[in-house]
């Protein structure tokens, strides 16, 4: 069974234009009233709707309607932006402040939901750099999850390659036909402090965060790998003999070995940076 | 016609779905819009019957399902196998300023809206041309002024689209107790019109603070909608294609998961074979 073949983002819903100018003034009125209902339950306005709801129906229901979308999208983003919650002392009540001020984005994904609210973050509150950090590493995982929705089809190709990285990395070097493909799925960003870096790193740092299988991973390439990555990213798919042709040409690379840049082209296969095919 | 059986797909339930109880599965759709995921969300079994199920077509919005959400979901059907679509008697969000509610409610029951969900329907089915599709009736806490009942109003609308029934069983039993009407009256007056059948099974809690019966998928099936189940599948006989169970909450052992659909099995072979009269209560 073959995967996603095509690249698809949800937008707009298509109006509808009726011919019989009646119906098309019922349709329009139609909407108008939908769209009304669904914007005061939407923003938390349930005196909006009193006057359309049948006899039976109390304010009760309406309030408790909305209560329990906001609840369940509270729970959901508090679930999604886990990792993020313990750099910030008043977390809960960003949240909360957040559901109760920005209305829920028609059709978009938890994900884009919870990435949004980090948006509305820093755009309401001075961040200290542990937090920016936190917040970066989080936007960057997100961003890894969009880029793959718009990206689908070179996701499912490149994690194909990446199973024939054990078979074909010795052969990298020595075989002139070998590509050597960039992962279409990563994106970078900056951590400002230590906090969340690992091992030898020291901040400030370029972090690289990219699709492995289903999943996420992240590094910290040195200054030279990530000027290595980003050159492949400009110039790949190429051969290696292509790429050397184009570090030669250009001004600003670092002059490296050959045989150092194999050994680097190999270890970033081995992460899953990039592959060959 | 035995139809086939099994649960939405969640994560918690995936270590049962080798039951041989189970022969069918419902994907939800928002649950397998994953981008990173590299293999089939339906898992490594070759299933009788899959089904996609929708939250957010907002079938009775004025406005047509967006043709970018439609082939989202065809792509979920074109990995997956899938064989039928579903989604959700309801409306979702403003179309307009473009914000969600978070969750669908009821249309009115209007002559306005019969048109809207009528031309919803038309444009989804097709769009999954071939494909059948089934439209399910939403458990509701308040109703909006209409000029007829939901029955009437659902009635109109597969016999005007064709489209298939997603008879929540749990759902009408919800809206009987809290609205105060006749659970067996309104699949009795429904299911004739309906040319095909899914059903959804669950269960729910009484609220005595808010004096309603909650759909919460939360707690095992009660008894009383394991009758109407028996009751819808006598009368429907021959065109219910499947049922599924929904859990989404409060999740059993694993012994649970595999009674609940196991009975839900019994259940629809024994009306299959006409060893089980309908428990109308």
């Amino acid at each position: 069974m073959s995967l996603r073949k095509k690249t698809v983002l949800r937008d707009q819903d298509e109006t509808v234009v009726l011919e019989n100018a009646a119906e098309q003034a019922e349709l329009i009125a139609y909407r108008d009233e939908l769209n009304r209902i669904a914007h005061a339950l939407s923003t938390a306005n349930p005196d909006a709707v009193a006057n359309v709801v049948d006899e039976g129906t109390t304010l009760d229901a309406i309030e408790s309607f909305i209560d329990s979308n906001t609840e369940k999208r509270f729970q959901l983003l508090a679930k999604l932006l886990e990792f993020v919650e313990p750099a910030f002392k008043d977390f809960e009540h960003l949240l909360s402040h957040y559901v109760v001020d920005v209305p829920y984005r028609a059709l978009a994904s938890p994900s884009e939901d919870a990435d949004h609210f980090l948006t509305w973050l820093t755009d309401h509150k001075t961040l200290k750099p542990k937090q920016s950090d936190y917040v970066a590493c989080q936007q960057a995982r997100f961003a890894v999850e969009a880029r793959a929705r718009r990206h689908r089809v070179d996701h499912i190709h490149f994690q194909d390659l990446r199973t024939l990285v054990e078979q074909l990395a010795p052969e990298f070097g020595e075989n002139p036909e070998l590509n050597i493909r960039v992962n279409p799925i990563h994106v970078w960003t900056r951590f400002e402090t230590n906090t969340l870096l690992a091992g030898a790193a020291r901040a400030p740092a370029d972090v690289i965060f990219f699709a492995v299988a289903s999943g996420i991973s992240s590094a910290v390439p040195s200054p030279h790998a990530a000027a290595v990555i980003r050159q492949l990213t400009d110039w790949a798919p190429c051969t290696r003999e292509e790429w050397f042709t184009h570090r030669a040409i250009a001004d600003d690379t670092v002059d490296s070995p050959p045989a150092a840049l194999d050994e680097l082209c190999r270890e970033l296969a081995k992460l899953g940076v990039v592959a060959f095919e | 016609m035995v139809p086939a059986i099994g649960y939405g797909i969640r994560k918690e339930n995936r270590l049962i779905l080798d039951d041989p109880a189970i022969n069918g599965v419902e994907i939800t759709f928002e649950n397998a819009d994953e981008p990173l995921r590299i293999d089939r969300f339906v898992g490594w079994r070759d299933f009788d019957y899959v089904s996609l199920h929708g939250l957010e077509m907002s079938i009775a919005s004025a406005d047509l399902v967006p043709r970018s959400y439609l082939e989202a979901m065809q792509e979920i059907v074109e990995e997956n196998g899938v064989v039928a679509v579903s989604d959700h008697l309801g409306f979702t969000r403003d179309t307009v300023h473009k914000v969600g509610m978070g969750h669908f409610a009821p249309p009115p029951f209007s002559l306005a809206a019969l048109g809207a969900v009528c031309r919803n329907v038309d444009h989804v089915q097709k769009f999954f041309d071939g494909l059948p599709f089934y439209l399910e009736n939403i458990a509701y806490m308040f109703r909006f002024k209409g000029e007829m009942n939901e029955a009437d109003f659902l009635s109109k609308v597969l016999s005007r689209t064709g489209c298939g029934w997603l008879l929540d069983v749990t759902n009408v039993y919800a809206n009987a107790q809290n609205h105060g009407y006749d659970a067996y009256d309104f699949i009795r007056q429904v299911v004739p019109v309906a040319e095909r059948m899914q059903m959804h099974l669950a269960g729910g809690y009484f609220d005595h603070e808010a004096n309603a019966y909650i759909d919460s998928h939360s707690e095992p099936i009660p008894d009383e909608v394991w009758n109407l189940y028996r009751f819808a599948l006598e009368l429907a006989h021959g065109k219910v294609d499947a049922v599924f169970i929904e859990r989404d909450d409060n999740f059993p052992t694993e012994d649970g998961w595999r009674s609940e659909v196991q009975h839900a099995r019994e259940i629809a072979e024994a009306v299959s074979a006409g060893t089980l009269s309908g428990a109308e209560s």
